[in-house]
């Protein structure tokens, strides 16, 4: 039932997925029509490969029996018409099925295509073009693989990092609370302003490729800036830090582990003793912006990693397509150069 | 040095001011030019106009000011005309003014902040394209699988190019055979036409003279041979080996149909040399010893094997593991003291009476008068020498044959000319004393007695190619009964089950994977050449040295001319 939930979530995720879920409701791809291509795949690999056992050609298995033919045939007709999809599901509201029909039939005998190609090729693999469209069609179908897998573990985990709400949504709030920070921080003083517009043009949303898919953006120096802003206000308020040292660590509220929260810790110190002092105006002000701060760091974590579990999502396409295209020309000369050289 | 202040908002209002001096901008109403928005400092910068062309910034507040996509300066910096100068969402362009002795600083409101949240949000953004890499793929694998080596067959390439580009040797598909290695890479010696298959005239244009599976092209159309290409069996680039077709289907695909074997006459139906095989059917000579007349014929499946050589060798009696009399007293033969195998042959030498009769058999006869020396292989001189001594009564006639007298008891004696009538000629000392010990006279009882020139077979399967080097570590006695044959005219071949204790079939994963063409030969020697049916057949080559093996080969003599 987890994989019926997951795929579900996909759907959602997937694009144009909600008008997939409106025609067809609880119905992935993966088990379109009761799994009908699964069956249809399965059901081709028994019968190719018992083929295949029971062939035994004279000069051993090779693209150049019937069966490699056959095969060979099967396999480019197989890799034109998935390719086709490519082109099919842009129009995906034509008449002819809907468009799990089609990727199920493409994941499905895309797989199958795996198991054509290495038959057709009799494991005869070399340095010639022959073999460089193996080892495309390969490439191809390891990507899809790939994309397969992420679209049924993905979107799911995009759905609970977004909770609830949008990519969209979640950057205008930044925004939003990059200018509540920035009133706030103006009502403080203009040191306090500076800081803080500092620490907005230092914000990092997303970043290069190898950055979205690994995950690890490179760290922007909003952390020195607030830190510095921070050194100011100990100053500012340095009777306050200097009792508060005197106090048992218990009263201060709990702590977040240490690396991720070192910042939030000083604010929370600070604040404690700004409050300590007394319903100071620039206090509440301040621990509000603190707040703010907060808030927004928390909330562009969480757009990169949006970020990174989009870019994984769809990393595999940025191979899957342009592999396809250089599949489809390998073919054609691999085809051409076969009935070349007769 | 005037400075004009061009400040256009959003709106598309413009409001231009002109200041001398020291200029401030900032948020605060103070300030000479007002710029709204909370990213910018109440009091951010002062600009003067130093020359024509050179604006001085200084930057009191911390937030600081970015030059050209340059690091954000806090403090003083020159800019220049034409320099872009960065302030939260206005930007500040310094031109030069059409009156010589000011500068106009445009500003405007660009609508963005300046800061790093415009990064890539996706892999799209980033700069990962699908469409130019999956072009320029194309391109490329369009261009060097297809395209160059299309241009270098039409063009050949000098030898540095084709090293590096590549030519049609990519379209290979796989490596050529041992025999065909030194072709590797010029694919026009076999494909010399673009979408023709390889055509027999290209192998025969080497392999000239092979000739074809059957005695007659009447035949060859009858099995459906006569239009069989070179390429039906031997497949190319399949690896070493490949060029031979190993794979029993190759023959079987005719050879296993009991039908076409009773229509071809053929000894039996064969699919597997351990499963279905027929009897082996050796090829023997057969002598008429009334005329000394020889034919050859295959022996029937029911026959006993005998194979007529016109000479008496008692195998049981050389090979006496006892011994015999040697020429320097007792030895023990084998069967290699006069079997030797030479380097390079595939089967053995021809028995010669110089080479492994002579020094036992001396031709030398015992007379009154001494002894008398004979030459082997000239019988007339035999005779003459012989009249003489014979004449003068010095020679006498022995009762029967010398070879009887040799036979141990018990034992089946040679079937011989015992029964012929004593002649009182000299004849009777060759027929009965001398040469009758090894050889065979024709002539019936009363005709007139002549020697029979031997034949000694060295091939009774000749359909089949037998060599004895690869088997020389197996005892000569595992397969030939020779210690228990006393007639020269036994056949001492083993039958197909002695050769199945170590060969399996084709696929045999017990015995040695035997395949026909381990002992059979598709291209015969005579009969019909390979290549385009329309060529008459040609006349049957003779064949001028005796190779053993040889399935065409008649009976050979196996010494020449040994008369007595």
């Amino acid at each position: 039932m987890a994989t019926v939930d997951r795929l579900r979530g996909l759907l959602r995720a997937s694009p144009g997925g909600r008008r997939v879920e409106k025609l067809q409701a609880h119905e992935s791809f993966f088990t379109w029509r009761r799994s009908y291509y699964l069956k249809l795949a399965l059901a081709l690999t028994v019968a190719i490969s018992l083929v295949y056992l029971v062939h035994d050609p004279a000069e051993g298995p090779s693209g150049s029996t019937w069966l490699g033919y056959g095969l060979g045939t099967a396999g480019a007709g197989l890799i034109v018409w998935l390719s086709w999809l490519g082109v099919r599901k842009r129009s995906f509201t034509t008449a002819r099925g809907p468009i799990q029909g089609w990727l199920s039939a493409h994941v499905y005998l895309g797989l199958l295509l795996l198991l054509i190609g290495t038959l057709h090729t009799g494991f005869q693999l070399g340095f010639n073009i022959h073999t460089l469209a193996y080892v495309l069609m390969v490439l191809v179908i390891a990507s899809g693989i790939y994309g397969a897998v992420a679209y049924g573990v993905l979107p799911a985990r995009i759905t609970l990092n977004r909770k609830g709400g949008e990519l969209r949504s979640m950057l205008v709030e930044i925004e939003k609370l990059n200018d509540t920070a920035l009133s706030l921080a103006d009502r403080i003083d203009p040191e306090a302003h500076a800081v803080v517009v500092r620490s907005i043009a230092k914000i990092r949303l997303g970043g290069s490729a190898w950055e979205q898919l690994t995950g690890r953006y490179r760290s922007s120096d909003d952390a020195r800036s607030l830190d510095s802003f921070f050194a100011m206000k100990k100053q500012q308020f340095g009777e306050a830090v200097g009792a508060a040292r005197a106090r048992p660590q218990a009263q201060s509220k709990p702590q977040p582990p240490p690396a991720a929260g070192m910042r939030s810790g000083t604010t929370m110190f600070v604040i404690d003793h700004i409050f300590d002092r007394g319903s100071d105006k620039a206090a509440v002000t301040l621990n509000k912006l603190l707040q703010v701060i907060a808030d927004r760091k928390e909330l562009v974590e969480r757009v990169n990693v949006d970020i990174t579990l989009r870019a994984r999502l769809s990393v595999w396409l940025y191979l899957h397509v342009p592999l396809t295209v250089l599949l489809l020309v390998a073919l054609l000369a691999h085809v051409l150069s076969v009935f070349l050289l007769w | 040095m005037q400075l004009i202040v061009r400040v256009t908002r959003r709106d598309g209002s413009v409001r231009e001011s002109l200041h001398a001096g020291a200029t401030s901008v900032g948020r605060a109403p103070i300030n000479d030019v007002v710029l709204p928005g909370l990213l910018i400092a109440a009091q951010h910068l002062r600009i003067t106009a130093l020359a024509a062309d050179r604006l001085g910034v200084d930057c009191p507040s911390s937030i600081g000011v970015r030059c050209n996509d340059g690091p954000v300066v806090v403090g003083q910096l020159e800019a220049r005309v034409g320099d872009r100068l960065k302030l939260g969402t206005w930007q500040l362009r310094v031109e030069a003014a059409e009156r010589g002795d000011a500068l106009v600083v445009a500003i405007s409101d660009t609508g963005s902040a300046d800061r790093a949240s415009s990064s890539a949000l996706s892999l799209g953004e980033s700069g990962l394209r699908m469409r130019r890499p999956a072009l320029i793929g194309a391109a490329i694998v369009l261009l060097l699988c297809l395209l160059l080596p299309l241009l270098f067959r039409g063009l050949p390439p000098p030898d540095t190019v084709s090293r590096l580009l590549p030519t049609e040797h990519l379209w290979s598909s796989g490596p050529l055979s041992h025999g065909h290695r030194h072709l590797e890479g010029r694919c026009e010696s076999c494909h010399d036409q673009l979408f023709v298959s390889v055509q027999d005239s290209r192998c025969l244009s080497c392999h000239a003279g092979i000739r074809h599976h059957a005695s007659s092209n009447a035949l060859l159309k009858q099995t459906g041979l006569d239009d069989a290409s070179c390429a039906s069996c031997h497949l190319e680039h399949g690896g070493p080996h490949a060029v031979l077709p190993a794979h029993a289907a190759t023959c079987t695909d005719c050879h296993a149909s009991e039908e076409r074997s009773r229509q071809w006459k053929l000894d039996g139906a064969a699919s597997d040399f351990a499963e279905r095989h027929p009897a082996f059917l050796p090829t023997v000579n057969r002598l008429d010893p009334e005329s000394g007349a020889w034919t050859e014929r295959r022996l029937e499946a029911t026959e006993a094997a005998r194979d007529d050589s016109a000479l008496k060798f008692p195998h049981d009696l050389h090979l006496d593991p006892a011994g015999i009399r040697g020429a320097n007293g007792r030895e023990v033969l084998q069967c290699r003291s006069c079997h030797q195998a030479e380097r390079g042959e595939p089967g053995f030498p021809a028995i010669r009476y110089e080479a492994h009769c002579q020094s036992c058999h001396e031709l030398e006869l015992e007379t009154a008068a001494g002894k008398l020396k004979l030459p082997h292989g000239d019988l007339a001189s035999v005779r003459a020498l012989l009249q003489p001594a014979f004449d003068k009564g010095l020679l006498t006639v022995p009762e029967t044959p010398e070879a009887s007298s040799r036979r141990r008891p018990g034992e089946q004696a040679e079937r011989d000319l015992e029964a012929r009538p004593v002649t009182g000629t000299v004849d009777d000392i060759v027929e009965r004393g001398l040469c009758g010990l090894c050889h065979q006279f024709s002539g019936g009882k009363d005709a007139l007695a002549e020697l029979i020139t031997p034949r000694l077979r060295r091939n009774w399967l000749v359909h089949s190619q037998f060599s004895h080097a690869p088997h020389q570590w197996v005892a000569c006695k595992d397969c030939h009964a020779a210690a228990q044959s006393s007639l020269s005219q036994d056949l001492l071949l083993p039958p197909i089950a002695t050769c199945r204790t170590c060969h399996g079939g084709a696929g045999d994963s017990h015995g040695i994977p035997s395949t026909c063409i381990d002992c059979h030969r598709f291209h015969q020697d005579q009969g019909p050449a390979m290549g385009p049916a329309a060529v008459p057949a040609p006349v049957a080559t003779p064949v001028t040295a005796p190779e053993a093996g040889d399935p065409a080969l008649p009976a050979e003599p196996a010494a020449p001319e040994p008369k007595v």
